[in-house]
């Protein structure tokens, strides 16, 4: 439901709308699993980049102070049935191929931020028919991070696919380095501000977006900052965000392209060119992708993890390949006439 | 057309920098027939191409590639025909701060559809109107309502190492093709 | 992208032209069309008047053009007039002494008179139209 949505609901006589309030609790010490703590980090996100969508307004507080409390399927019962007894309601985050669950109040990662939106309208409902919601204090309450992964390197990805999904445009997120604000992103996803040293440094420190960290924010300053096209800096997250496939792809999977990212801003590799090109060719899957372009695993997993994020890639086969135009077959043929021409042109040939 | 010679055909409506990418290219001083341009009220630009913009490169194991720049406008239309057949792809540049850059984009696409359907196409867009990007969107969504997956950059055409850019892109896509070719047969 | 033909001459030029024109095909009884091109390939005037001359236009200035291109590369001087020969006839361009930009003036003609005369009679309507060039 989209803002002017949920402003008009209100205005036609719907329910007014009230404050709420939600715990995320991470997995007891001990049972740590780095897949629940992306799930849990994402929905946490989602919480945010939602702002201002949802009939209610939804806060983070401890669970003795919340109306929703999150849990890992698998948390201790106890403390779980003492939470159902003082009225709270349950969310248990569940991964795919689990079974079974108390009730539908499951969150299966992956999950969209459109199914977090309907369970919140889902539970809202559910808190108007019991005891009236609980005043809410003036500050909302600290986040319980300790709980949540800080190095988790899926964090930003996970947070600008959450962006370019919901199209916030009321919100403006800023990303931080430290305690430094450096970026800031529209909430659709359109755009973003930054220095003309950030841009720099986005392009040449891989290092940079994986130290980012990315909240409700603010419009940028006046002055200091040029808007650039997001799709730049959803390229070096996605890129840079780590070796291996992200969460949200299958490695089983192939892929391919629907469109090509403006490598006129990006100005990728030789070798990124050689894989999107074919990926623009036909559908492969990872590890194709790695040996047809000759590069490593770890790379052709970064250019999909980038390319995914640019919402350039799609599962499935390449269209019917068209007929081949009839050509002069250059002397030579024609994969030796390509290397030489990129001699010649000064672009390099790889090893 | 002789083995050995294969060419390039860089497209696109008048004032887009076709003779300009060829210029940056090509080995040999480009063959340019640029006229005065007597239509200042279509376009401010004091010269315009009339037949065709020529130039190569020369590699050394004798192969040459032949760069052709045509001409802008509709009315020398029959030239694109001539040009673009059997080229082993088209550089399309567009001058996206015209009024009529989409109009023209169309155009020019429906037309290289007709008469180069199967050869890999590289789009330019230079002259940004917006600092975001949005200014390459309505390119890309009239490509993608035509069910074509083309690089669509923001280039500067003035710049070499811009139009090596689309260069280089259009030869990884020539490799991607002769890579799947060869598996096929394989 | 429509192909305008905008007049960018003054109208009594163009008028005039074509009045030459219309001479020129009359005396000249082998002769299909003749058209009156900017270098940049408008028509300014034409006889007879067809949609086809308006591509004549277009296709003799970039002929013009070209002509001028490989005198150039060839290191001749100044090309004056070029000569297509087909089998049921000829095509002549000749460049219009002492305009600037250049104009050109298309004849397509049938095989039953010379080349030379056709050369001949062309030129002297070449030099009757730049004479009446606007100052």
């Amino acid at each position: 439901m989209s803002r002017g949505q949920a402003q008009k609901a209100e205005a036609a006589g719907g329910v007014v709308a009230g404050q709420r309030r939600i715990a995320l609790v991470g997995a007891p010490s001990g049972a740590a699993d780095e897949r629940g703590e992306h799930a849990m980090r994402l929905l946490d996100t989602m919480l945010w980049v939602l702002k201002g969508t949802t009939r209610d307004a939804w806060s983070k507080a401890e669970p003795d102070d919340a109306d929703i409390i999150v849990i890992h399927r698998g948390d201790e019962p106890t403390r779980t049935a003492a939470w159902r007894s003082r009225g709270k309601l349950i969310v248990e985050i569940a991964r795919e191929g689990e079974t079974g669950g108390a009730d539908d109040n499951v969150l299966t990662y992956p999950f969209p931020a459109k199914r977090v939106l309907e369970l919140l309208e889902k539970l809202s409902g559910k808190l108007d028919d019991s005891s009236p919601a609980p005043a809410v204090s003036a500050a909302p309450a600290p986040v319980a991070r300790a709980t949540i992964s800080d190095t988790d390197r899926w964090a930003l990805p996970e947070a600008l696919r959450t962006v370019r999904s919901v199209r916030n445009d009321n919100l403006w997120l800023v990303a931080r380095d430290g305690a430094d604000p450096v970026l800031w992103l529209r909430g659709d996803g359109s755009a973003y501000f930054a220095t003309d040293a950030f841009v720099r440094t986005l392009h040449a420190d891989g290092s940079l977006t994986t130290r980012l960290e990315l909240r409700d924010g603010y419009p940028p300053p006046k002055t200091r900052v040029a808007e650039r096209p997001a799709g730049e800096f959803f390229w070096f997250a996605g890129f840079n965000a780590g070796d291996g496939l992200a969460p949200w792809l299958d490695s089983r999977q192939s892929f391919r392209i629907t469109a090509w990212p403006d490598f006129g801003v990006i100005r990728p590799d030789a070798a990124v060119l050689r894989a999107v090109a074919l990926l623009q060719v036909q559908s492969l899957d990872v590890g194709a992708l790695a040996a047809r372009a000759r590069v490593t695993h770890a790379v052709a997993a970064r250019i999909l993890n980038a390319l995914s994020l640019c919402e350039v890639l799609v599962a499935g086969e390449a269209r019917a390949s068209r007929g081949e135009a009839r050509l002069t077959e250059p002397r030579g043929g024609f994969s030796g006439f390509l290397r030489r021409l990129r001699t010649h042109l000064g672009l390099g040939v790889e090893a | 057309m002789n083995a050995g010679e294969l060419k390039i055909v860089f497209a696109g409506p008048m004032g887009a920098g076709k003779t300009t990418a060829i210029r940056a290219l090509s080995d040999i001083e480009p063959v340019s027939t640029e006229v005065g341009n007597t239509d200042l009220a279509s376009h401010s630009k004091q010269l315009t191409t009339v037949a065709l913009d020529y130039g190569h490169l020369q590699l050394d194991d004798g192969n040459v590639v032949k760069l052709y720049g045509t001409p802008g406008q509709s009315r020398f239309a029959f030239m694109w025909d001539i040009l673009c057949a059997g080229a082993i792809g088209i550089v399309l540049l567009v001058d996206a701060s015209r009024d009529d850059a989409l109009d023209d984009f169309r155009a020019f696409v429906d037309t290289l559809r007709r008469i180069a359907r199967d050869q890999p196409l590289i789009v330019g867009v230079g002259r940004p109107t917006s600092a975001d990007g949005s200014h390459l969107a309505p390119f890309q969504a009239h490509l993608a309502s035509q069910g074509i997956v083309a690089p669509v950059f923001g280039v500067d055409a003035r710049e070499r190492a811009d139009v090596l850019l689309l260069v280089e892109t259009l030869l990884c896509v020539l490799e991607a093709r002769v890579e799947e070719k060869t598996r096929a047969v394989n | 992208m429509p192909s305008t033909n905008v007049a960018f001459r003054p109208a009594e030029f163009a008028q005039a032209a074509g009045q030459h024109l219309e001479a020129f095909v009359a005396a000249n009884s082998d002769v299909a069309y003749a058209v009156l091109t900017t270098s940049d390939g408008f028509e300014v005037a034409a006889h007879p008047k067809k949609p086809l001359t308006q591509k004549l236009a277009a296709m003799s200035s970039s002929l013009q053009a070209l002509s001028e291109a490989i005198s150039r590369e060839a290191g001749l001087s100044n090309a004056r007039n070029l000569v297509i020969e087909a089998e049921s006839g000829t095509i002549v361009v000749l460049g219009l002494p002492g305009t600037a930009p250049r104009m050109s003036l298309a004849i397509v003609s049938g095989n039953s008179e010379t080349l030379g005369h056709l050369l001949w009679a062309a030129r002297n309507c070449c030099a009757a139209l730049a004479a009446l060039r606007p100052g």
